[in-house]
């Protein structure tokens, strides 16, 4: 062995050994989360679970605990942008809809005028319960069963009136499901929503603050992302009013 | 009911009448003082007040012993009980010219052939001596120049020596002696150092300087020096047109119209600059919480509620009075309470310039939310400030508040009003979050979105692959059973190749006659089936003649005529066939519907 293989070699093990003594264990470090959080200790807590989160692991569970975290200290936008990040990956869960509900009783402001489109609530109540994938499998089991029904009634000659009926509902389902999948997938995935979580922000009528002040908004309102530039993003609240807001005071759910 | 209906048309009808019934006119006479010295100035004001509009100007009492200069006129409508008045305000400035006692007769005037006396008044002018000045402040008077000039400007200041952000009062005073012909233009001082604020409207007065009287314009500012050490107030500037100075024409007749034609000249006139030594303030018994704050305080503050709710928030008002720069007093220094959180809700101030000294109020409104219930107690609040009469730092606090806090059962928010959100249902009954979660559920990395995956790709692809495939052998069975002459055609091939796998088991010269049956089966039949024709009523030389109105290679049909006679030869001759005869047959056959594959059979 020479002399530049045995530099390789140490330096090879040093990394190996190093990268074994970063190396955590999730569930012991959530669990080691859980007993902080029974003894209140919530920055701990939260500092655990967020140990977590930078090692890249993710759960609806460990952003619903997150959330809890936020919520025992003060943090309602923090709270906020945790529990809608858990309900995005387990959007069944009760407690993570309970939670969300009671945290934002407590949000300093209530948006003035809203006003949703009704088609869009009816959406998102009936695609609440799915997530993208779960969805896009439904897609996916229909378009298949319509498929392999066409190649029955060609192979087969089948007809009648039963046969119809099944094609047509079959048929329909699949409507429905691919207009949630479009919808989720729009939603979730291709418009960016986020949350603020400073306690108030200011909202300009352009990306800085030479702009005019069009309005402060408190923690926890929510909002669609339109456009990025510089320290800014142009967003869009829940009832539809538009400004700049530094990128500082927000968080991308 | 009926009462006051009547009422109310009666006085509705009467309001007219009220209107025009008071129609006493009234003239009134006064003075600001009624001592003056023999340098100062007096204003007489007679107020002539009546039901009509367009009142002449009353009557001057003799005012012999004065120079008397108007000073304008105001009017003023008012309608008290529905009585309509207008009074007319005249001011005249008097100027004494010799010490002594004057009666002042009453002043008068005539309307509707009655005349109206007003009351009379005393001025007493005494020997005093000296300028006139300001009142109070102005300690230090700029040497004023010759009376020979016509319009000056002066520049003071009250000290000279002052500490940081302690009050300063600069007073500007505009001399002329004579008319000005357009508006003076005022370009103030350079202040950059001092934060600046006028203190009161200019004030315009009479002075005499070597026997000269000129008319004067004082403003006077209140400045707040925002750094240590030598500075300097700029000049102001004064610009104005005055009567020209030429005299030379005084000899001529039409001179006596001059004023009337020119222009006159324009003149500016400038201040002279100050300087000023401002002082660092102390740093000796300087406390660490002071935020520069000079002058002198009084803090005392006030709650909205002394009970209330956890989570429920009180307002507490810290309201800070006294003299100095107010706009200067920073936000108090809350520190961080267990019991409270708290946050700025709002600050406000009123500034006021009484006597020339700049002082006023500020308001901070703090928002303290209790977080436990009990007796809490929100703590004094503290405000250091220099006071530059005693050259000492001082500090004001407020009273501490105590609130009665109802207990709480639950979490820090248990006892918040509810509110229903829209789409979000809560138990009426929850007073916290739910626990957190022990099991981490399925904790990994980010998962893929499957939409776009090959796999989900692949398992929605075949599907659609296997119907188009299913649909299109759909097609070619419904064709082949519908179209007789298309299922004759597709099935030519593979008939006439059946023919000849038979022909080749019989490729023996024991079989020379079965061989070539079907050989020719083989070719005719394919031929037939191409042209959707039958194959019983079709001889060797009709096949020729269509195998040569296919555009085939004339060696191929010549090949073909001779397979065709060799085999008619076969099958109706008893000779035997040699073995070479019955292969090279067999393969000009093959040759032959291989080359008819290729071509189009007409």
């Amino acid at each position: 062995m020479n002399r530049l293989s045995r530099i390789l070699f140490t330096v090879v093990f040093f990394l190996i050994c190093a990268g074994s003594a970063f190396a955590i264990n999730p569930d012991s470090l959530f669990a080691a989360a859980n007993k902080a959080y029974e003894n209140k200790d919530y920055p701990a807590a939260r500092g655990a679970y967020q140990k977590l989160e930078q090692y890249n692991y993710i759960s609806a569970p460990l952003y619903f605990n997150i959330g809890n975290c936020y919520f025992k200290e003060g943090k309602l936008g923090y709270a906020i942008l945790y529990y809608l990040r858990a309900r995005k990956l387990d959007p069944t869960d009760d407690d993570i809809k309970n939670n969300l509900s009671f945290v934002r009783q407590y949000l300093p402001t209530n948006m003035e005028g809203v006003k949703i489109n009704p088609a869009t609530t009816f959406l998102e109540v009936i695609t609440a319960p799915f997530t993208l994938n779960g969805i896009a499998w439904i897609s996916s089991i229909l378009f298949i069963a319509l498929i392999l029904f066409l190649c029955a009634v060609v192979q087969y000659h089948l007809r009648g009136g039963g046969i119809k009926a099944m094609g047509y509902s079959i048929l329909i389902l699949l409507l429905i499901s691919c207009s949630m999948t479009t919808f989720k997938y729009r939603t979730d995935y291709l418009a960016r929503r986020g949350v603020l979580v400073a306690a108030e922000a200011h909202v300009y009528s352009g990306p800085g603050e030479d702009n005019d002040l069009e309005f402060v908004a408190a923690q926890g309102l929510t909002f669609d992302v339109e456009k990025s530039l510089d320290k800014y993003y142009l967003v869009t609240f829940e009832n539809q009013r538009k400004g700049w807001i530094s990128k500082d005071d927000v968080e991308i759910i | 009911m009926r009462r006051p209906i009547i009422l109310m048309a009666v006085a509705l009808l009467m309001m007219p009448a009220a209107i025009l019934a008071d129609d006493t006119v009234t003239i009134q006479m006064a003075l600001d003082k009624d001592t003056i010295s023999i340098s100062e100035q007096a204003t007489l004001t007679i107020t002539v007040a009546g039901s009509k509009q367009n009142l002449p100007p009353p009557g001057l009492p003799d005012l012999t012993m004065f120079n008397v200069y108007s000073q304008g006129t105001s009017t003023n409508i008012s309608i008290v009980n529905g009585s309509m008045r207008t009074s007319y305000t005249y001011q005249y400035l008097l100027q004494p010219k010799r010490v002594g006692i004057y009666p002042i007769g009453a002043a008068s005037i005539v309307v509707d052939r009655t005349r109206h006396e007003s009351n009379g008044l005393t001025v007493t002018v005494l020997n005093s001596g000296g300028n006139q000045t300001t009142p109070g402040t102005v300690k230090e008077e700029a040497s004023l120049p010759p009376g020979d000039k016509d319009m000056f400007l002066t520049a003071s200041i009250d000290k000279r020596t002052a500490y940081v952000n302690e009050q300063m009062t600069l007073h500007l005073k505009f001399f002329h002696a004579v008319q000005l012909y357009s508006q003076p233009e005022y370009t103030a001082p350079q202040t950059t150092d001092f934060w600046a604020d006028m203190l009161e409207p200019q004030k315009t007065y009479y002075q005499k300087v070597d026997g000269r009287q000129y008319r004067v314009i004082e403003i006077t500012a209140a400045l707040f020096p925002n750094r240590p050490g030598d500075l300097t107030i700029g000049s102001a500037t004064i610009t104005a047109t005055i009567p020209s100075k030429r005299g030379a024409r005084r000899n001529d007749p039409f001179s006596l119209f001059d004023d009337f034609f020119t222009q006159g000249e324009s003149q500016t006139v400038r201040s002279q600059s100050l300087s000023v030594k401002i002082l660092p303030l102390p740093t000796e018994n300087k406390p660490a919480t002071f935020t520069g704050t000079v002058g002198n305080f009084t803090m005392n503050a006030s709650v909205d509620k002394t009970t209330v709710d956890v989570n429920q928030p009180v307002t507490v008002t810290y309201k800070i009075d006294g003299t100095g720069n107010i706009k200067t007093i920073a936000e108090p220094d809350i520190a961080e309470l267990t019991d409270f959180r708290t946050y700025r809700a709002s600050a406000d101030e009123k500034i006021s310039k009484l006597n020339g000294i700049v002082g006023g109020t500020k308001i901070f409104e703090e928002v303290y939310i209790p977080r436990r219930a009990g007796k809490l107690t929100i703590p004094p609040v503290k405000l250091d400030f220099f006071d530059p009469g005693t050259k000492s730092y001082k500090n004001v606090a407020s009273k501490p508040i105590t609130l009665e806090v109802k207990p709480s059962a639950g979490s820090e928010y248990a006892n918040a009003s509810l509110q229903p959100v829209a789409g979000f249902v809560v138990e009426p009954n929850a007073k916290d979050i739910r626990y957190i979660k022990t099991d981490p559920g399925e904790l990994g990395h980010r998962r893929q979105l499957i939409l776009f995956t090959p796999l989900y790709l692949l398992l929605n692809g075949i599907p659609v692959v296997a119907l188009g495939v299913i649909w299109i052998n759909s097609k070619r069975r419904q064709k082949l059973a519908s179209d007789v002459g298309y299922a004759r055609s597709r099935m030519a091939k593979k008939l006439a190749r059946k023919h000849l796998s038979r022909a080749h088991k019989l490729a023996d010269p024991g079989h020379g006659a079965e061989f070539f049956m079907e050989i020719r089966r083989a070719v005719f039949s394919y031929v037939a089936d191409k042209l959707n024709i039958s194959p019983h009523g079709l001889t060797s030389d009709t096949l020729v003649d269509i195998l040569k109105n296919s555009n085939l290679d004339k060696t191929l049909i010549e090949k073909a005529a001779g397979l065709f006679r060799k085999a008619d030869f076969a099958q109706y001759s008893s000779a035997a066939v040699s073995r070479e005869n019955i292969q090279e047959s067999l393969h000009e056959a093959e040759e032959l519907l291989v080359k008819l594959e290729e071509t189009r059979i007409e």
